[in-house]
């Protein structure tokens, strides 16, 4: 399949705020039809991304393009681009209709296409029997709907979603990923949309930009991005992990196909031992490098069990925490390291007690390192 | 101390001090008897007086006129004012916002004295004119803070929706955040009118014999001549400012649920 | 901020060039006049002078001076203590109430001050209501209770007192109830918690009442002169009377600046207090 045709281009953007630098050089092109999330903690310069691809902030340099032409310095309501605002910002003076139609009113369109494409969406988004409420008469989830139909019916070529499912409540925020997903499969628009929210992004991306600092970390699809961190701070922004200091004693190439310059390594981690794992982007022997170990990667046998993966520890449980799906556990290495353990929950598996001597093991393939 | 009926008695109390003197002077307004407090029986007459005398009707006609000039004149300055701040708390906002506090700081007899020798030093009869301009000054701060208190709660994303959305930035301005301030405005100007109405001090620094306002009307009578006509006078002009004052005040509250 | 806000900035110019001429200009005048020579009848002649600021020292009006410090002292303690218990109730009161009891505070804090002054001057009045019912009870002459200090400090106080309820019920209707429950919880009786907790995190809403009684009640001059009669002077008075009485420009200029630099110090003693606490 040829690659889609580019939605947004960034070439070199910069954009500086008094003496603080939002966005420090980024390139990035997001393709047609794709759900891209930009995906960092407060001040990582994803919100003014976010507001410079809407023309709410021009770059200092660097150029912004959509379908290939130049917008950087053109005014949002000229760009083929709309948002979902965090909060929503639905007018609050206007009814669900009126909110929704005002895109369309402001290009003038003749008032019986207005009301077609008003209902239509509105069906779409299953708020038709709310439309001659006020926003402030509505849900949590409802106002968001209104939010989505307001931005989808302009027909944008990219729709912008600024933190969209922030604002409710867990149980509602689970739920309107599905519906979120199913939607954007539906009406086959780009979607890039700004969140704080690891797990958001994982749960509704295509791809991924992890920002810090105003540059891209790391971008990929979500499992690159979770199993393949490659620096200590993606790995430690998505998902959870154990953060282990060590250095490379010994590396040899690795054949396994798909994982390019993937290598097998033996490593020297303090509060551990040596440690069999997996290295990448060049990494050499002798070298200071940070391990990566998910929780659920790590599995726990009863002591005295047969040893059955790469490595393995002798621990102490020193904490336990049921969360009836999944159990958590703190262990303590005999070196002196504590790990964070997840296991999923199961009748056929015990669950481990503090105090409990244990068998700690992993796969050299799940434990990653990657340079400090 | 919390829900004690001795505080709600207290609070009551206080309630009632500040109303009772209020309410002695509407029912004795009814007081046909020309002299103190003995009741001699329901009257309109003093009303009737009232809209005979021509001094009253000419200060009533006077207030009348400068407040509906500078309230509207301050409804459009310190509208604009507030639009044209933004919300950004810059050096020039801030500095910006010290023109609309002194006037609210500065005790009115300083404002009045200054008045006096403005227009004391411009000889010549200029009319209303001195009125309207101090009372407009007075008045542009006072819409300003209500207009802006309410500006601030207005969400800027949702201009930036608009715009978003193909909307101008002065059609977004015009559709979007002027009907959300529309009720501030009204208020405002409720209010700046009824402070032209009370102003009294500096009224009474600026106003020449032709140009007396009402509130100096009555100073005059209390030096000069108490008669049961100020009960009545005292009490329409009571009524004026409360409708005025509970209108102002349900259009500030009223839309605030909208706006979360 | 947007890149297209900057665009309607000048919108805010009418305004600001309006205070600046007709506040500004009077403010200037005011000083320029203090440092001018009474004309020979009334008015000004623009010779300079420091005579003005001379008579400022004379014991006559540091006398007033002081005397309307000290009213102004004492109207802001009655204000704040008759003022704290309704406060403390309308913020305890149901959101409801609230609504209504702060709109029956601003009524008639909104109402003309000659409307409430004349209202007070009715009551008191020799053949006023509360005479006439005193005689009535007890017989005899009716007594004197217009244009006495007594009276002036009625006035001022009901005059002033929502000044002192609207910032502290502000403050009380922001403060978290659940510190007083804690207090409570760690032992302390109801009259500790209201003093240890209550009052202390109610200071910022009484200073800023505090401070609008005081300056407010230097500035007066309508109180005494409709309840005090000519009984009662404060600087109000003094400065009316050079102006439009005596016609000594100058003179009621100085005393004006004379008046800000006490009101100011005031402010700047208040804000330092604050800054400290």
């Amino acid at each position: 399949m040829p690659d889609p045709a580019p939605s947004v281009e960034l070439k070199g953007v910069f954009k500086r705020f008094g003496d603080v630098t939002a966005v420090d050089g980024v390139d990035l092109t997001i393709r047609k039809g794709e759900f891209f999330a930009l995906l960092g903690s407060s001040g990582c310069g994803k919100t003014t991304l976010l507001r410079m691809i809407a023309g709410f902030e021009y770059p200092d340099s660097g150029g912004v393009l959509i379908q290939g032409r130049d917008v950087a310095r053109v005014p949002p309501n000229e760009r083929p681009v709309n948002m979902v605002f965090q909060h929503y910002a639905l007018f609050p003076h206007m009814t669900v209709e009126d909110n929704v139609a005002f895109g369309l009113r402001m290009k003038r369109l003749p008032e019986a296409e207005v009301a077609e494409r008003t209902a239509e969406v509105l069906r779409t988004v299953q708020l038709g029997a709310l439309s001659a409420r006020y926003p402030h008469q509505l849900s949590g989830g409802q106002q968001q709907r209104v939010a989505l139909a307001r931005a989808l019916v302009n027909r944008p070529e990219v729709l912008l979603l600024d933190e969209p499912l922030a604002a409710l409540d867990e149980k509602l925020r689970q739920e309107m990923r599905h519906e979120l997903k199913a939607l954007q499969v539906k009406v086959g628009i780009t979607f890039v949309f700004v969140t704080h929210d690891q797990e958001e992004a994982l749960a509704l991306a295509d791809r991924i930009a992890v920002m810090r600092g105003g540059r891209i970390q790391q971008l990929g699809t979500p499992i690159e991005v979770y199993e393949t961190p490659t620096s200590r701070f993606v790995a430690d922004f998505v998902g959870v992990s154990n953060l282990l200091e060590g250095a490379v004693t010994e590396a040899e190439p690795l054949l396994m196909e798909g994982k390019g310059d993937a290598r097998r390594a033996l490593l020297d981690v303090s509060g551990v031992g040596s440690v069999a794992a997996t290295l990448f982007n060049g990494v050499k022997a002798g070298d200071k490098v940070t391990l990566c170990l998910r929780p659920e990667r790590i599995h726990l046998a009863s002591d005295g069990a047969q040893a059955e993966l790469d490595n393995r520890q002798p621990g102490l449980v020193e904490s336990t925490v049921f969360l009836g799906g999944e159990v958590r556990y703190r262990v303590r290495l005999a070196e002196g390291r504590e790990l964070e353990v997840h296991e999923t929950s199961s009748p056929l598996r015990p669950v481990r007690r503090p105090g409990e001597r244990v068998l700690v093991q992993w796969r050299a393939e799940d434990a990653r390192a990657v340079a400090e | 101390m919390r829900r004690s009926p001795w505080l709600s008695a207290a609070g009551w109390a206080t309630l009632a001090f500040l109303y009772l003197p209020l309410f002695v002077l509407v029912a004795f307004s009814f007081n046909a008897s020309k002299y103190g407090s003995a009741w001699g029986g329901f009257t309109l007459s003093w009303y009737a007086k009232l809209f005979s005398d021509n001094k009253i009707l000419a200060s009533t006609w006077n207030s009348a006129v400068v407040a509906g000039i500078s309230s509207a004149l301050s409804v459009v300055m310190g509208t604009l004012a507030v639009v044209a701040r933004g919300r950004g708390e810059e050096a020039g906002g801030r500095w910006q916002d010290a023109f609309f506090y002194v006037p609210l700081l500065v005790p009115e007899l300083m404002l009045a004295v200054g008045f006096l020798l403005f227009f004391g030093l411009i000889k010549g009869d200029l009319g209303l004119l001195p009125l309207v301009i101090s009372h407009t000054t007075l008045t542009v701060p006072l819409v300003w803070l209500i207009v802006k208190a309410r500006f601030e709660k207005i969400d800027p994303r949702l201009e930036d929706a608009a715009v978003d959305l193909g909307a101008t930035r002065w059609q977004a301005f015009l559709k979007v955040t002027l009907p959300l301030l529309m009720p501030a405005v009204v208020a405002g100007g409720l209010m700046a009118f009824v402070t032209s109405l009370d102003s009294f001090l500096i009224s009474f620094f600026v106003s020449g014999p032709s140009t007396t306002t009402l509130p100096v009307q009555i100073y005059s009578m209390l030096k000069f001549s108490i008669s049961p006509e100020v009960n009545a006078l005292s009490t329409l002009f009571f009524l004026a400012s409360f409708a005025l004052v509970v209108t102002a005040w349900l259009l500030q509250g009223g839309e605030d649920a909208a706006l979360h | 901020m947007s890149v297209e806000e900057s665009h309607h900035r000048r919108l805010g110019w009418p305004a600001l060039a309006w205070l600046s001429a007709f506040l500004g200009v009077p403010m200037a005048l005011i000083a320029a006049v203090s440092l001018a020579t009474k004309g020979p009848y009334g008015g000004v002649e623009w010779a300079f002078s420091l005579g003005a600021y001379g008579r400022l020292f004379d014991g006559l009006y540091i006398g007033v001076f002081s005397r309307s410090l000290a009213l102004a002292g004492l109207n802001t303690l009655l204000c704040a203590v008759l003022g704290f218990p309704i406060a403390y109730w309308m913020a305890r009161s149901s959101k409801r109430m609230q609504g209504a009891l702060v709109l029956a505070v601003l009524i008639p804090f909104w109402t003309n001050v000659l409307v409430r002054l004349y209202a007070w001057m009715f009551i008191l009045g020799r053949s006023g209501p509360l005479n006439s019912g005193l005689v009535s009870l007890h017989g005899g002459e009716p007594a004197e209770l217009l244009f006495t200090r007594g009276a002036v400090v009625l006035g001022l106080v009901y005059e002033h007192l929502p000044f002192m309820i609207l910032p502290l019920y502000a403050t009380l209707e922001k403060l978290d109830w659940a510190l007083v429950d804690a207090a409570q919880d760690l032992y302390a009786t109801p009259r500790q918690a209201f003093f240890k907790i209550t009052l202390p995190l109610a200071r910022p809403g009484l200073t800023a009442g505090a401070i609008l009684v005081f300056v407010w009640t230097l500035g007066d001059f309508v109180t005494p002169d409709i309840l005090g009669g000519s009984k009662v002077v404060m600087a109000g008075n003094l400065i009316h009377q050079q102006y439009l009485v005596l016609r000594d420009w100058p003179f009621g200029s100085a005393l004006s600046l004379g008046l800000m630099a006490v009101v100011g110090a005031g402010l700047f003693a208040a804000k330092r207090q604050e800054a400290a606490a």
